[in-house]
């Protein structure tokens, strides 16, 4: 990554938008969301598991070589994102891909006018609910909403939403245990 | 013992559950990227604060708090203040929108606390008035006014030469094992009915250190208007590093409130509260560990650049308040350990800067047998002599120069030994006035003794009595003086100066108690 800050930034912002460029011509929206969604995993996963980390960034390793191995990890993954994570690679290392992530994010809102919220709960969602959801993120935070649903079975009931940073947590974990603090507190 | 009614269990629960909040609140949601050394880094949280606490959601739902230091552009770097083995890379992390806060109110007295405010003395939950924030402004000068009472320590070197005033900041500095703490002890011993509240806070220090510490002051009865707050060296950094500051934020509480627990007023007059700091140069050194795992850039032998206003915001927040808002005091006692008696190192410099004076305390001293080991030559108080009791004013005024020149002449004796009769005199009664300084642990002096030992130490009575004797003839005569002319120390404590009156009778007295004391060894 470059030692100046404003290089390492521009390097960032090169990145997502040719990702989100890619991806938006060639499959639309949903393509740019299965992206984000595989980025977000790998993201994850290297945060834990730092050895693949290492492998990409290994000076001792040639930068071709360095990227057919990050290929040859995240050849499961669309073809674009796993050619952008090769470059990078090349250039460097995965280091920067969380940076890489929250500008995908930003252009996603920005460029797509696209805001994605994160839905969690214990079961599926059915259509009526699915379009209350839609039409109150839509007036909280404006543009198009596209949900991004998940089910947790370690949920009691409830419902999680989450923005960007921002999340409103109405799961019965939460307020059981709110409920709990409250009983503990209160003499 | 209460009784316990169904209708009492119904209202109970009633008013639990009457206190729920069924609301839910948006937060703003960041991701730990990485933790290790007790430092969290996490992704998100762009409206993180300075200083904010953060809480931290860790294997199975486990709270872990931490403190936001680093806001960058990208992520944020906090400390953890809690158990940090069950916090992972992409556990989430929120803001709390307020910065730490320990609990306070009398409930707190008699009790050893974590710098949480957590009590760790096996004694039972504390009941908590109120809550302080570890990191509080301090007052301005509008609300202030000059320090004018005083804050007796009960030792006889400090009180009569370095006298400290209640709302100062004083420093107790020296190499280790020289009788820092020592005489912070004493000096909360001698609070007792002094209408004071201390907090001292341990930082850095070993828990069985610790443990001795509260046990001396529960056997002077010190404990029971005492708080500890103690951060030992078996705790993380940012635990000892937010010591002090919740060992102020509690004293606050009481100088900020009167004892009916309100907020203080001209009516209603605020506490006295003494705080020891022992001893910040540990503190430092934590700063300084966390502050470099958090990428913080290094500066002079290592500490980042704010260790200054690090210790300078936490001591500003000593204050003598003005009537105004209840008269109430914060006095500050620093302890600073020096390495082989070097003051000009970083902290040190800094401390001294920044406080309204020093008690040095020199090895050579101690172990030439003078203890407490002050050098009174470079020890000073700045701002304490306006908060001196007259009569000590009187009497000890001119002590400190008395000893100045008694130790000029002797280093210049060790040449020769042919004196003048006034040189040998002077160099005998310095002798004898430097061995009245001499004070045992654990027995303060109450400052009218403490300024009758000056006096005849100072007018001569000394001048007969052997070196030796000198502080057996202080204890014997403060002793007769209690038993046979208790009026006289009266006198002294009421009018707290030396009247023409109070000085033939204690002149009086003083002879009379010689005749029987001469018989001891009296120098020809």
């Amino acid at each position: 990554m470059p030692a100046n800050r404003y290089h390492a930034k521009a390097e960032v912002d090169i990145y997502a938008k040719t990702l989100l460029e890619q991806l938006n011509a060639k499959g639309g929206i949903d393509a740019v969301m299965e992206a984000r969604s595989q980025m977000e995993q790998i993201v994850a996963y290297n945060r834990s598991h730092i050895e693949l980390n290492r492998a990409a960034s290994d000076a001792t390793m040639a930068p071709e070589k360095r990227a057919s191995l990050v290929k040859g990890v995240f050849s499961n993954t669309s073809e674009e994102l796993s050619s952008v994570l090769g470059v990078m690679a090349q250039r460097g290392g995965l280091d920067i891909l969380p940076r890489v992530l929250a500008a995908y994010n930003d252009l996603i809102k920005n460029q797509l006018g696209v805001t994605v919220v994160d839905v969690v709960t214990r079961v599926p969602l059915d259509d009526h609910l699915r379009d209350l959801i839609k039409n109150k993120a839509k007036n909280e935070l404006g543009g198009d909403v596209v949900l991004r649903e998940q089910i947790d079975t370690n949920m009691l009931g409830g419902i999680i939403m989450s923005a960007g940073s921002r999340r409103i947590d109405a799961s019965m974990n939460t307020m059981l245990e709110g409920v709990r603090t409250t009983l503990k507190k209160t003499s | 013992m209460t009784e316990i009614t169904a209708q009492s269990i119904d209202e109970a629960l009633r008013a639990q559950l009457e206190a729920l909040d069924t609301n839910v609140e948006s937060r703003e949601v960041g991701t730990v990227i990485q933790v290790g050394d007790g430092i969290a880094r996490i992704d998100g949280l762009k409206d993180a604060m300075a200083g904010e606490l953060l809480e931290f959601t860790g294997e199975g739902g486990k709270i872990v708090y931490g403190l936001a230091q680093n806001l960058e552009e990208d992520e944020v770097g906090a400390v953890l203040l809690g158990d940090v083995t069950v916090i992972r890379e992409n556990d989430q992390v929120h803001t709390t929108g307020r910065i730490v806060e320990v609990p306070s109110g009398r409930g707190m007295l008699g009790r050893v606390v974590n710098p949480l405010g957590q009590p760790i003395d096996g004694k039972g939950p504390i009941e908590a008035e109120g809550y302080r924030p570890v990191e509080f402004r301090a007052p301005g000068v509008i609300e202030r006014q000059p320090v004018n009472e005083p804050m007796q320590t009960g030792i006889l070197a400090i009180d009569s030469m370095i006298p400290i005033g209640r709302g100062q900041r004083e420093l107790i500095i020296g190499d280790r094992q020289t009788g820092k703490t020592a005489i912070a002890i004493d000096a909360i011993i001698n609070q007792k009915g002094q209408d004071m509240i201390c907090i001292y806070v341990a930082i850095g220090q070993k828990a069985s250190t610790v443990a001795n510490l509260v046990e001396t002051l529960e056997k002077h009865g010190a404990m029971e208007y005492t708080i500890i707050v103690s951060a030992t060296a078996s705790d993380s950094a940012p635990l000892q590093y937010i010591a002090p500051m919740a060992g102020a934020a509690i004293g606050e509480y009481f100088m900020y409130n009167g004892e009916d627990g309100q907020p203080a007023n001209a009516n209603n007059p605020g506490r006295h509260v003494l705080c020891i700091y022992d001893d910040l140069s540990k503190q430092a050194v934590a700063y300084r560990q966390m502050s470099l795992t958090l990428r913080r850039p290094p500066g002079r032998e290592a500490y980042p650049g704010d260790v200054f206003y690090l210790h300078s915001r936490l001591l500003e927040r000593a204050v003598k308040m003005s009537d105004e808002n209840g008269g109430g005091s914060l006095t500050a006692l620093p302890v600073i350990e020096t390495q082989a008696g070097d003051v000009s190192a970083y902290i040190p410099t800094n401390v001294i800067s920044i406080t309204d004076g020093q008690i040095f305390l020199v090895t050579d001293l101690f172990f030439q047998g003078q203890r407490p080991a002050v050098d009174v030559g470079i020890s000073v108080s700045r701002v304490g002599g306006s908060a001196q009791v007259k009569a000590m004013k009187q009497v000890a005024g001119s002590l400190r120069l008395d000893l100045a020149s008694y130790r000029e002449l002797q280093a210049f004796t060790q040449f020769g030994s042919d004196l003048d009769k006034a040189t040998q005199q002077q160099l005998a009664r310095g002798a004898r006035m430097t061995e009245l300084l001499k004070q045992g642990r654990y027995v303060p002096m109450p400052v009218e003794e403490q300024a009758i030992a000056i006096y005849a130490g100072g007018h001569g009575f000394l001048d007969s009595i052997e070196v030796e004797d000198v502080t057996r003839f202080r204890g014997e005569l403060l002793d007769y003086l209690r038993g046979s002319h208790a009026g006289i120390l009266e006198d002294l404590r009421t009018e707290k100066k030396f009247t023409e009156d109070i000085e033939s009778r204690l002149d009086a007295a003083i002879e009379q108690f010689k005749q029987n004391f001469a018989s001891s060894g009296i120098v020809e």
